[in-house]
C-alpha cells in the first residue's frame, strides 16, 4: 500500500503505561520497532482497520497476544497510539472473559435470551 | 506403525521394525520410514515408505494432471494454472485471497511481488525461488494480522474511545526514557 510518509507518531501516556508493563525485551523491541514503522507507512499489511471513520486501525504483536490500537489523522500528518495491552488482560479487566465461559459480550447480555428457561425480571 | 482411521488418509513415522519376517524382507521395513494408511481398498495400504518416496508422492500427487500449454495460455479460461504465467492469485489459511506477480527482468532473473504491495518483493535467480520467498514474507506479515472478533472489536473501541487524550511522547523519546 502506497503512503504518505513522515508521519509524526505518538504514544500517549495510557499507552505509554500499558508498554512499561510488557516485560519480554523481544516483545517489547517489536513494539517498539512495529510503532516506528508506522511513521512511514501508517498502514502496513498486517494492520487492519477498526473503525474507519474514526480513523482507528489495529495489528496484534507478540505472537498475537498482544494488541495495539492507533489514530492516524491524514490532514496533520500525525499518528496516535492509543491502546496497547495484553489481550487476556483486557479482557479479564473488562468482565468480559471467565474462564471456562469463554469471551462474554456486555451488550448482549443485557438482552433477555430467548432461549432460557429463567423468568424475565422486569 | 499402521494406524487405522476409517475414511482418513495420513502418514505416521515408524519407529519400530516390525516384527514379522516377511516384512523383513521389504527395503522400506528394514529402516525407520513413513507407513501410508488409509483405505482399505488402495494398494499401498499398510506398506512401509520412505521419506524419499512420500516426498515424491506428494509431489506427483500435488502436480496438475492436464497443465496448461504456453501457447495457449491467452485463451484458456484459468491461465494461472500454468505455472509461467505472471499473475498467480492464491488464498491464505484464514481464507483471504492475494496474488503474486512474477516477472521476468533483463538480465534474467526474476521480480516477484504481492499485488497491490509493493513493499514486499523480492528478486530471485528463479521463478520459484521468488515466488516461494515473496509468499512467506507476505504470510509472515499476514499472520501478525489482528484476528477479527466483533466482541474483540467492540471493546478495544470502547477503549480506545475513553483515551481522549492527543498528546504524548515519541518513540525515540520512550526509547531513552526506557534506556533502550
Amino acid at each position: 500500500m502506497v503512503s504518505d510518509p513522515d508521519y509524526e507518531v505518538i504514544i500517549t501516556s495510557l499507552a505509554e503505561r500499558s508498554l512499561n508493563r510488557i516485560q519480554s525485551e523481544a516483545v517489547m523491541t517489536e513494539a517498539l520497532d512495529l510503532i516506528g514503522a508506522l511513521k512511514d507507512d501508517p498502514f502496513p499489511a498486517y494492520a487492519r482497520a477498526l473503525a474507519e471513520r474514526e480513523h482507528l486501525w489495529v495489528f496484534d504483536f507478540g505472537s498475537a497476544k498482544y494488541r495495539l490500537v492507533y489514530q492516524v489523522s491524514k490532514k496533520q500528518k500525525k499518528i496516535i497510539i492509543k491502546v496497547v495491552g495484553l489481550r487476556k488482560d483486557v479482557y479479564g479487566k473488562a468482565g468480559l472473559y471467565r474462564k471456562g465461559q469463554g469471551l462474554q459480550d456486555n451488550d448482549q447480555a443485557t438482552e433477555p435470551d430467548p432461549h432460557s428457561r429463567r423468568p424475565v425480571v422486569t | 506403525m499402521a494406524h487405522r482411521d476409517s475414511g482418513r488418509v495420513f502418514y505416521q513415522f515408524n519407529h519400530q521394525r516390525s516384527a514379522n519376517p516377511a516384512d523383513l524382507t521389504r527395503k522400506a521395513a528394514r529402516k525407520p520410514g513413513l507407513i501410508y494408511t488409509g483405505k482399505k481398498n488402495m494398494p499401498h495400504v499398510g506398506k512401509s515408505m520412505t521419506r524419499k518416496e512420500a516426498r515424491a508422492r506428494s509431489e506427483r500427487l500435488g502436480r496438475l494432471k492436464n497443465p496448461v500449454p504456453a501457447e495457449k495460455i491467452a485463451e484458456h479460461p484459468f491461465p494461472q494454472m500454468n505455472a509461467s504465467y505472471p499473475i498467480q492469485p492464491r488464498i491464505t489459511r484464514t481464507g483471504s485471497p492475494y496474488t503474486v506477480v512474477c516477472l521476468q527482468q533483463d538480465d534474467g532473473r526474476y521480480v516477484a511481488e504481492i499485488a497491490g504491495l509493493p513493499t514486499i518483493r523480492f528478486v530471485a535467480n528463479t521463478r520459484r525461488q521468488a515466488l516461494r520467498v515473496v509468499t512467506k514474507m507476505y504470510l509472515e506479515s499476514d499472520s501478525r494480522k489482528a484476528h477479527h472478533d466483533p466482541k474483540e472489536d467492540r471493546l478495544w473501541l470502547q477503549l480506545a474511545r475513553a483515551n481522549g487524550d492527543e498528546d504524548g511522547i515519541t518513540v525515540d523519546q520512550y526509547r531513552q526514557r526506557r534506556g533502550l
